[in-house]
């Protein structure tokens, strides 16, 4: 159960996610975006569910839609666009760009594109964990599309056996690129899977903050007990393409105005809590217009920050000597 | 100061390291050998009893048996090496890169320099590569200057115990992903080789043989089959200088230019193939910076251009020997 | 032309790894008349280039080995002879020797390994070589310099266990020798050597230190005169008011050929000195875990801790001969230091040795010892 302070500082995560996204959408048709950019919206109770469970020494592991988990894991949003915009300043000073959004101080790892080894490395951020008895847990994401690669059904297994403070996040969002879930993967629920590996597996309406954040919350508490790793199926939409520029024809027409309409997170999310009398309208509205004032703050510094300095080319490619 | 084998070295390498940082962990197939059974669990320590003994004095949370499952366990050693443990994954034959290349060469190599320079990546994998064993073509290759080809990785390819042991040392207290490519051939290999702990380090080659007259470059246990062609050579008059560059990423090129200048002929013994491989990366770059110095073109020894075979007389005429490097040299001593 | 007149020219063995050796150049044309320990040819080693003395006066009557030639040890570099010889009688004398020549198996890894012993709770390593002759003179206890080891006397201990027994011995923190040094003072090495001359009951020696190592053999000195009977004090006297630091931090940080080639070069008036075998010794012994410690500990207590110290303050409170012997083109000892020692100082300048005149000029200062040893027994 959380407090009116972590119910608020939730919706406030997710309106930045989804005014970050629907911003990012904006400019990314007028041409300014660089690179590929995977959008979140619609999927933000996911990324808020679980970060609201997480502690400084835990660790998630993101996935190449990245900048949700980003946001709401607590990383720098000025440098979360910079980075989107591949400049100075960004997470990764430009080298990683939208798919890789990297912040270990805020204890996000990764963004993948090879998307499914996240939970490989989890699994040894896990080990790390217990090893070095800190206490912490990680989280990995991982797509629908995702956990049909090797890797990840490899890392289940070593988690399960190894008992590992591990958490096996899937957002399955319908789609592995323009292919279906149902396509692709055997066993309508990807949940299933779990008991495969000896573990437990749930499934959770993605849109609902609440379901995913008392999954997570459970996950965790066995994950720390030192039970081992839970896999968790967060099912919801994404409200725009695989990435910008899809024109997204696999899709049934009416599937992503029906989700807004219906189950979109935010709008959930503000039902449930002004039901009751200690959150109001107007409280959630000054979030919104802060929120907003912050996005054109973020758009205007990333948009006008420089790029990287030419003569970083060759740094931070070891950590230690390579000379001769 | 004693004797020890290429394996025994390697051995004391990781115990000194264990001993020295608790940091340092120790997975892989069988690395213990026996974990769950009801009989020992130190019943093998690698398939060449390489970590025999490990898990007894450092326990089962520090030499971890992992299952088959190599994308899984070098991820996650990975995944550990950006959370300070310094992991040494054993990656049993350097043929099964194929089922973790994504692991090696898109996160371990990519990690820091992707994410900006925020982490290190103090991983090594240890590796056995090399034909000899007639166990054919997907447990005897020695594709390690695939390896080579990515910045973030360092190569390392002792060719002998000395080497072994300060090379992986050097290569566990690395920040950075060390692949360790040990020569099959050469477990049994024994020579001097200090009790203390000492670290040889990472890109500097060692000149075997100084000689005057030709370079010969060699790799891992290609040195010892140069070493045999230059005796031979030597009764001819023939004095080779032998450089085993110990590391193929870093590579000593410096070492090498130096050689080369003086003797103005070259030759590059390796395992790896004919093309895209070591020997034609070294005659790339002496013809790039040292091609004035030139006096014949340069020779390449190397297995042919083909997968390895498992017949003994195939194998034997897969692997480089000593005549065809006398050949060789000859070859370039007559223009 | 009996035997005796007749002198086969060999290939030598300097330290014990020594298999063969190339011919660099003769430094005396054939037909001239030698005098024995005149440097007669060039070698070139694993370890270093060296000339090699005329074992005897007489006529280098043949050149037999010709510059860029590679010769077992034993094999034969040339012909001396007593007056102009008749070339058909050296072409016999050639022949005979070539078709009775053996080479030596080089000994195995084992033959060559350093004895140890524990003094001070420190390891230290050292070998014993007997004197060739039944002799019952004193032995020469060789010390070698800062970084240096025992195996750096290789081209003195041949010549003189002609005579003497010798002793050579790895300093704390160097060559075989464990890493510790105890507080690294300069008495605290005095002890360490002392101690080992104790364990191996020898209670009197001459001692021959070169650089650090002469700083040490003075200090035995100076707390056991008894055991001392003399002093040879190569490239150093103990103190120096011109301590090259610079040198010395290079010296420990470098732990790749390529820097430390540029210090080790400057330890010799030819960088031809160095070779490629030199300098992967010098780094095996660098990298055994805690040498660079415990030598920038030895440093400081023993080498910058004397600095600014008058050497004529201790020399002159030596009661044994001493003679000191330096390189008149020393980059990191000024060959200045001598102008100013006591008159109970015998000092020798060797003008074109570097600050290894053990292996520069190994000839000269074997010689020297030779003639000092002689005249003050």
């Amino acid at each position: 159960m959380q407090s009116i302070n972590e119910l608020l500082a939730a919706y406030r995560s997710m309106r930045t996610m989804r005014d970050f996204e629907e911003r990012m959408h904006v400019e990314f048709a007028t041409g300014g975006v660089p690179g590929f950019v995977h959008l979140y919206a619609g999927q933000e109770a996911s990324a808020a569910g679980i970060c609201a469970n997480l502690t400084d020494k835990d660790v998630l592991l993101n996935t190449h839609r990245a900048h949700g988990p980003a946001i709401a894991r607590g990383a720098d949003i000025f440098a979360v666009a910079k980075e989107i915009y591949l400049r100075k300043g960004g997470l990764c000073r430009g080298r990683g760009g939208s798919a890789h959004l990297h912040d270990p101080r805020s204890g996000l790892w990764g963004a993948n594109s090879g998307v499914g080894s996240g939970v490989a490395l989890g699994c040894g951020a896990a080990l790390a964990a217990r090893n070095q008895k800190t206490g912490g847990i990680a989280v990995a994401l991982v797509g629908d599309g995702a956990i049909n690669q090797g890797v990840v059904s490899e890392a289940l297994n070593l988690a399960s056996i190894w008992k590992l403070p591990l958490i096996i996040a899937i957002e399955n969002n319908g789609y592995g690129e323009a292919t279906t879930v149902e396509y692709a993967s055997a066993g309508k629920d990807l949940y299933t899977r779990a008991a495969a590996f000896d573990i437990p597996g749930v499934q959770v309406d993605g849109h609902d903050f609440f379901a995913v954040s008392d999954a997570i919350e459970a996950a965790a508490a066995r994950a720390r007990c030192g039970d081992g790793p839970s896999l968790v199926e967060v099912k919801q939409l994404r409200y725009f393409g695989h990435f910008e520029g899809d024109a997204q024809t696999y899709r049934p027409q009416q599937e992503v105005e029906t989700c807004r309409r219906e189950t979109d997170c935010l709008q959930l999310f503000r039902d449930v809590v002004t039901a009751g009398e200690f959150i109001g309208e107007t409280e959630l509205d000054s979030i919104d217009s802060e929120v907003a004032d912050l996005i054109n703050r973020v758009y205007a510094e990333a948009q006008s920050a420089p790029y990287p300095a030419d003569d970083e080319l060759m740094q931070f490619i070891y950590a230690s000597e390579y000379q001769v | 100061m004693s004797v020890k084998t290429y394996k025994q070295a390697i051995n004391e390498a990781l115990v000194q390291e264990m001993r020295r940082d608790p940091a340092v962990i120790l997975m892989g197939e069988d690395v213990a050998g026996g974990t769950g059974s009801a009989g020992q669990d130190d019943a093998w320590g690698g398939p060449m009893g390489v970590t025999r003994g490990l898990v007894g004095e450092f326990g089962s949370d520090r030499v971890l048996d992992t299952p088959i499952s190599e994308a899984a366990y070098i991820g996650a050693a990975i995944g550990a090496a950006a959370s300070g443990m310094r992991p040494v994954a054993d990656l049993m034959f350097i043929d099964f890169a194929g089922v973790c290349f994504d692991q090696i060469v898109n996160q371990a190599a990519k990690y820091r320099y992707m994410y900006g320079g925020q982490d290190k990546i103090p991983l090594t994998i240890r590796t056995m590569m090399g034909a000899g064993l007639g166990i054919s073509s997907q447990h005897s290759q020695s594709f390690y200057p695939i390896f080579s080809y990515f910045a973030g990785l360092k190569v390392v390819i002792p060719s002998g115990p000395y080497d072994a042991k300060g090379l992986l040392i050097a290569a566990i207290r690395d920040d950075d992903p060390v692949i360790f490519c040990e020569h099959k051939m050469l477990y049994e290999m024994s020579e001097e080789v200090p009790d203390e702990s000492y670290e040889i380090p990472l890109g500097e080659a060692n000149f075997v043989r100084s000689g005057g007259d030709v370079t010969i470059v060699a790799f891992s246990r290609m040195v010892h089959i140069a070493s045999e062609a230059a005796d031979e050579l030597s009764k001819q008059g023939i004095e080779c200088d032998i450089i085993d560059p110990r590391t193929s990423s870093p590579l000593d090129t410096e070492s090498i230019l130096e050689s080369v200048e003086e003797t103005g002929r070259l030759v590059i013994v390796d395992e790896s193939g004919p093309r895209f491989g070591m020997a034609s990366e070294i005659s790339s770059i002496v013809a790039e910076e040292a091609f004035a110095s030139l006096k014949a073109p340069i020779g390449k020894v190397t297995p042919p251009f083909v997968p390895i075979p498992a017949a003994p007389n195939l194998e034997s005429l897969y692997i480089p020997d000593s005549r065809q490097v006398i050949a060789a040299v000859n070859k370039v001593m007559q223009s | 032309m009996s035997d005796k007149q007749t002198i086969a020219l060999t290939m030598p063995k300097w330290g014990m790894a020594m298999s063969s050796g190339k011919v660099v150049e003769w430094l005396v044309e054939a037909g001239v008349r030698v005098r024995k320990g005149d440097e007669i040819l060039d070698i070139e080693t694993d370890k270093a280039v060296v000339a090699m003395e005329a074992p005897a006066d007489g006529v280098l009557s043949r050149q037999v080995a010709q510059p860029g030639d590679e010769l077992p040890v034993g094999g034969l570099l040339g012909v001396i002879t007593q007056g102009t010889e008749d070339p058909v009688a050296v072409d016999a004398f050639v022949e005979t020797f070539r078709s009775h020549f053996v080479v030596e198996d080089a000994g195995s890894e084992a033959d060559q390994a350093a004895e140890k012993i524990v003094i001070n709770d420190i390891s230290i390593a050292y070998r014993k070589y007997p004197s060739r002759q039944d002799s019952d003179k004193l032995p020469i206890v060789f010390i070698h310099g800062f970084g240096g080891d025992q195996n750096g006397w290789m081209f003195n201990v041949t010549a003189l266990t002609e005579q003497y027994p010798v002793y050579t011995v790895d300093l704390p923190a160097h060559g075989e020798s464990s890493r510790q040094v105890g507080n690294g003072s300069l008495g605290g090495l005095a002890e360490v050597v002392a101690g080992l001359m104790s364990a191996l009951a020898e209670p009197r020696v001459h001692l021959v230190g070169h650089s650090l190592g002469a700083a040490v053999a003075v200090e035995i000195a100076l707390q056991q005169p008894e055991q001392v009977a003399s002093l040879v004090l190569l490239s150093g006297v103990g103190a120096g008011t011109a301590v090259d630091r610079e040198y010395i931090e290079g010296f420990i940080a470098a732990n790749r050929r390529a820097r430390l080639k540029p210090y080790i070069q400057r330890l010799f008036s030819d960088p031809k000195y160095v070779t490629r075998d030199m300098l992967e010794g010098l780094l095996r012994a660098k990298r055994i875990e805690g040498t660079d410690a415990a030598l920038s500990k030895l440093a400081q207590a023993s080498i910058y801790a004397e600095e600014g110290a008058r050497p004529a303050d201790k020399l002159t409170l030596l009661r044994v001969p001493v003679l000191v012997v330096w390189g008149g083109q020393d980059q990191v000892a000024d060959v200045a230091q001598t102008d100013s020692l006591p008159a109970n100082v015998e000092v020798q300048i060797i003008d074109q040795a570097g600050h290894m005149g053990h292996i520069e000029a190994a000839g000269q200062l074997n010689t020297l010892i030779r003639a000092f040893l002689d005249t003050s027994h």
